[in-house]
This record gives structure tokens, C-alpha cells and sequence, in this order.
């Protein structure tokens, strides 16, 4: 009898967990759409902030241009860097001394506060590397946050393969290389491709590592390597913390969240397809 | 004076002691094992039948702390292990087949392709040659003409094992480990890979990892019966386990122990 009481009662307590864990996203996802929806439409998306305060008016299209950009340039370089230095402690590093150190650091770095990460990289790109108030200082900032957060992703996605499809495949005679690249990267893609969602999805959302690296409030020229940008997250922060327009930073955070839905979609699309 | 011409065997091993760390796994293995013929290794889980192919495929050192701590490996005359054609040739001599069937992650084609590709660099029209005469051997080229394109993990576990001998065949060995391939396998894909045996033998060496033992007896013509990283008996399968004199094997093949 006491048995079923509490088999009851942990079912319960199961079934109120799984709501609260579903009902706090839509919950948001409602709110933002809510909130955010009476301002969105095709012009907010395709025009420049305007009116005084500047940001009360138009849209955003240079903060979407701005993140896009940032994202771009991250990827670019912590992907390649992040999925070598999981290879090299997963397939050559042959200390388990080292292994165990440099995992214990990446997993410090990959949670260091995101406002740190903004003092380095003005400390280091944007006075010391002279690169300035930049895109490109930025999208360097950028890499270092999503560097620990794929790289730990890809050495899990690693470890997963069996030990057994590394001896069937060597065993055949071919050489380090081939087994790499034919087999234990295509096995392990669709998690390494978590990674990056993951990543992608901490790197846009933050405001603080751009923050004094590439942001500004306004900036009405294109996209170049060498000037600051407009990204969603600062304009939003702006738009909030000046009181320019409540009703532009929901419609902002909404374009924010749209556009991480959309690239998880696309990976989870991709995912599905590399698994089958 | 009548000479007697007795060929050299495939492999002489001496003495042969292989350690994990401190753990001594084999403990002075000797034996001889002819060409082309099927040579069965009995014996209980962990007594060091995985360890002898991993010696022979030189894929030891892939396990960690695995080494070889004592002993000699002769093949055709030569040291195996600092054998002159190197390690990834004489990988691709001595072939091996695990105990669970593991397809790599690509069409079934490329995957019967995928080590001889390496070593050969086959264009693609004789690779889809080269690939059905290899699953023709395997008894598989009628059950997958039609879909080699597709991934190798979509078929059953007794094709996959089936696709992973073809895939070893394919690198032409000379010598074909097989680590209790049929395991994992119903009867049906069992007497499958039975059949493909006793077919192989006609052109290169078989060295079977089996728990069975009737498997031993309609498969192979020498064994080796393990015990405790040691050969407690060899000779002809029939004699074995027939008559095994050891104590502890003639329990097992008796079925009162093992």
C-alpha cells in the first residue's frame, strides 16, 4: 500500500517536472510572439533603425546583417580549430595526464562568464592586436566562445564510437588518416553538429562578449572586417536599457529567437539526414 | 634417399608471452599453423583467443597497455612483428573479422570497398566490379544487387557480418582471422558463414575464435583449445575433441564444465 502511495506520488511529481520543463519555453516562445508580433513585419526586417530616439523607428536589418556576420566568422574559425583539438586528444595525445588537465581546462573555459570573454578580447584584439572596435575582433571573441563548447561536444561525440570501429578499420591496413576522416568523423558528425547548434545558439544570444569588441548602437554602412557592427543582442540591450522602445525590443528578441529556431531546424533536418 | 619435402607453416609461434600492464593474458604460447587450411582456437572467455589474432593482424598495440612481452611470431619464415612489409601490408595480409559486425558509416558498395580502395586506388567503374565478385563470394550479391548505394547498417546483423568478411576479402588476405564471427548470429546466418568457411579454405588460411564446438569439428581441421592464456591441447579437431587427454578440456567438451 505504502508502495503505491509513493509510486503515485513520484508519477505525479514526474508529470508536474515534464510540464514546468515543457510549459517554460512555450510559455516564453508565447510571450515574445505576443509582445513581439505587433511589430514585426517585412519593413522592420528589410530597413535601418530611425526616428528620435534612433531604434523608436525602422527596423533592424543591420543588427540581423551584424549577428549573421559575427556567427560567420566564429564558426568559421572555432569549428575547424575545435573539431582538430578534439582529434589530436582523442586520437594522438597518448598522456592521460594531459587528456585529464586539458579537459579540465576547456570545461573551465567553456564556463567562464561571457562578460570576461568581452574583456579579453578588448584587451587583446581590440587595444593590444590594434584590430579596434571590430567585425572582425568580434567574430574572433565569438570563436573563443564557441571553441570549448564544440570542441568538449566532438571529444564526447569521439568517445562514443566504439574502440572497435577503430581496430575493424586499422585492421584492414589503412593509415591514421583514412580511419579520421572516412569513419570516425562521418559516425561522429550528427553529435559534433549539437555542438555547433549549441554554440551557435550561446554565441548569438550574448551581448557581452561584443559588447566592447565589435557592437555599436548605429552603424549605417555595410558589413566590412575592419568596422563595428550592429548585432540583435546590443541593439536589444540598447532599445531596453535607453527606454527607446519596448515594443522594438520584443519585435528584436523575437527576430533572435526565430532566427536560432530556424538553424536548429536546419541542423536537426541535416542530422536526420547524415544519421540515415 | 627419399627427401621430405614439408612445406614451411604459415605462422611459428615461440614462447609467445603478451601482458595488459602488469597482467600476463598469454603465458608462452607454441604452436604452428599450416596455409591454407582452417585452424579452430577453443577455450572459456578470457584465456587469451582474441589476444593470439590481435598478435597475429598486428593490432595489439591498439589496445591500451597491450604488449608483447616475450616470445617470437614467425610468418613464412620471418619475425611478424618487425616483418619488413610493414604494419599497415601485413594488416592487409592478415585480415580479421570481429565478433560483431560493424559497418562503416557509407553505401554497402564503398564499404566492401573501402580498404582494398586504399591500398589499390580502384576506378570507380572496376570498384563496382570488384565489389560484386567480392559479395558474390559471400553468398550477399543477390540480396543487396539493388541497393548498393545504400548504407550498410540498414541490412540484418547476419548481412552485416556477411559485408564485413567481403570488406576483408576484398583486401585479397592471405590469411582470414575471424573472432567468433558467428556470435552474434541466428542459425541461418550461422550456416551461411559456415559455408563461406569451408569454401575459403580452398584459397587462404582460416583462424576461427569459436565457443562452439561443433562448429570446431564442421569447420576446421587443426585447433588449438585454450586455457588460461596457455595451449592445453592442439592437434587435428577430431582428435581433440575426440579424445583430449587435459583434464579440464575433456570436462568441457564432456559439457560438464565451460
Amino acid at each position: 500500500m505504502t508502495v503505491r502511495i509513493g509510486n503515485t506520488l513520484y508519477y505525479i511529481f514526474v508529470w508536474i517536472c515534464g510540464l514546468i520543463g515543457m510549459a517554460l519555453p512555450v510559455g516564453i516562445g508565447l510571450y515574445l510572439l505576443i509582445n513581439g508580433s505587433k511589430i514585426l513585419d517585412i519593413s522592420f526586417l528589410l530597413d535601418s533603425p530611425r526616428g528620435s530616439p534612433l531604434g523608436s523607428e525602422g527596423g533592424i536589418l543591420p543588427a540581423i546583417l551584424g549577428s549573421l556576420s559575427l556567427t560567420a566568422i566564429g564558426l568559421t574559425v572555432a569549428f575547424p580549430a575545435s573539431v582538430g583539438s578534439a582529434v589530436y586528444l582523442s586520437e594522438f595525445c597518448s598522456s592521460l595526464r594531459l587528456k585529464s588537465y586539458s579537459r579540465l581546462l576547456i570545461e573551465s573555459l567553456a564556463g567562464v562568464p561571457s562578460i570576461i570573454y568581452g574583456l579579453f578580447g578588448y584587451a587583446f584584439f581590440v587595444v593590444l592586436l590594434q584590430m579596434g572596435t571590430s567585425l572582425i575582433a568580434g567574430g574572433l571573441v565569438m570563436a573563443i566562445v564557441m571553441y570549448p563548447i564544440i570542441l568538449i561536444t566532438s571529444q564526447e561525440a569521439f568517445d562514443a564510437v566504439s574502440r572497435e570501429y577503430r581496430e575493424a578499420s586499422l585492421a584492414l591496413g589503412i593509415d591514421h588518416t583514412e580511419w579520421i576522416v572516412r569513419v570516425l568523423l562521418v559516425k561522429s558528425f550528427a553529435r559534433i553538429l549539437s555542438g555547433v547548434v549549441l554554440a551557435v545558439g550561446h554565441a548569438m544570444g550574448s551581448a557581452a562578449p561584443i559588447l566592447f569588441t565589435a557592437a555599436v548602437f548605429y552603424s549605417a554602412g555595410g558589413i566590412r572586417l575592419s568596422q563595428p557592427v550592429m548585432t540583435l543582442p546590443t541593439h536589444l540591450y540598447f532599445l531596453v536599457s535607453e527606454g527607446v522602445s519596448f515594443e522594438n525590443a520584443f519585435g528584436t528578441a523575437l527576430v533572435l529567437v526565430i532566427g536560432l529556431l530556424v538553424f536548429n531546424s536546419m541542423a536537426m533536418i541535416l542530422r536526420k539526414n547524415i544519421q540515415e | 634417399m627419399e627427401s621430405t619435402n614439408t612445406p614451411t607453416p604459415l605462422f611459428e609461434i615461440r614462447d609467445l608471452q603478451v601482458r595488459y600492464g602488469d597482467m600476463k593474458v598469454l603465458h608462452g604460447i607454441n604452436t604452428d599453423m599450416p596455409a591454407k587450411e582452417v585452424t579452430a582456437i577453443l577455450g572459456p572467455s578470457g584465456c587469451g583467443k582474441s589476444t593470439l589474432l590481435r598478435v597475429l593482424n598486428r593490432t595489439l598495440k591498439l589496445t591500451p597497455m597491450a604488449r608483447v612481452s616475450g616470445g617470437t611470431v614467425k610468418y613464412h619464415g620471418e619475425n611478424l612483428l618487425q616483418h619488413p612489409l610493414g604494419e599497415q601490408q601485413i594488416r592487409k595480409r592478415i585480415g580479421i573479422v570481429q565478433q560483431r559486425p560493424l559497418p562503416f558509416p557509407m553505401s554497402i558498395r564503398d564499404n566492401v570497398m573501402f580498404g582494398a580502395d586504399y591500398h589499390n586506388k580502384t576506378s570507380s567503374g572496376k570498384k563496382n566490379e570488384q565489389a560484386q565478385l567480392y559479395l558474390e563470394k559471400v553468398g550477399l550479391w543477390n540480396e543487396v544487387k539493388d541497393r548498393l548505394k545504400s548504407p550498410g547498417s540498414r541490412l540484418s546483423i547476419g548481412q552485416q557480418q556477411r559485408l564485413c568478411i567481403a570488406r576483408s576479402l576484398a583486401n585479397r588476405p592471405e590469411v582470414l582471422l575471424m573472432d567468433e564471427p558467428c556470435s552474434a548470429l541466428d542459425p541461418d546466418s550461422t550456416a551461411k558463414i559456415e559455408d563461406l568457411i569451408l569454401k575459403l579454405q580452398e584459397e587462404i588460411a582460416i583462424v576461427i575464435v569459436t565457443h562452439n564446438l561443433a562448429q570446431a569439428r564442421r569447420v576446421s581441421s587443426n585447433c588449438l583449445f585454450f586455457l588460461n592464456g596457455t595451449i592445453a591441447e592442439q592437434g587435428k579437431t577430431a582428435e581433440v575433441l575426440n579424445n583430449p587427454v587435459h583434464p579440464s578440456v575433456q570436462a568441457i567438451v564432456m559439457g560438464k564444465e565451460g
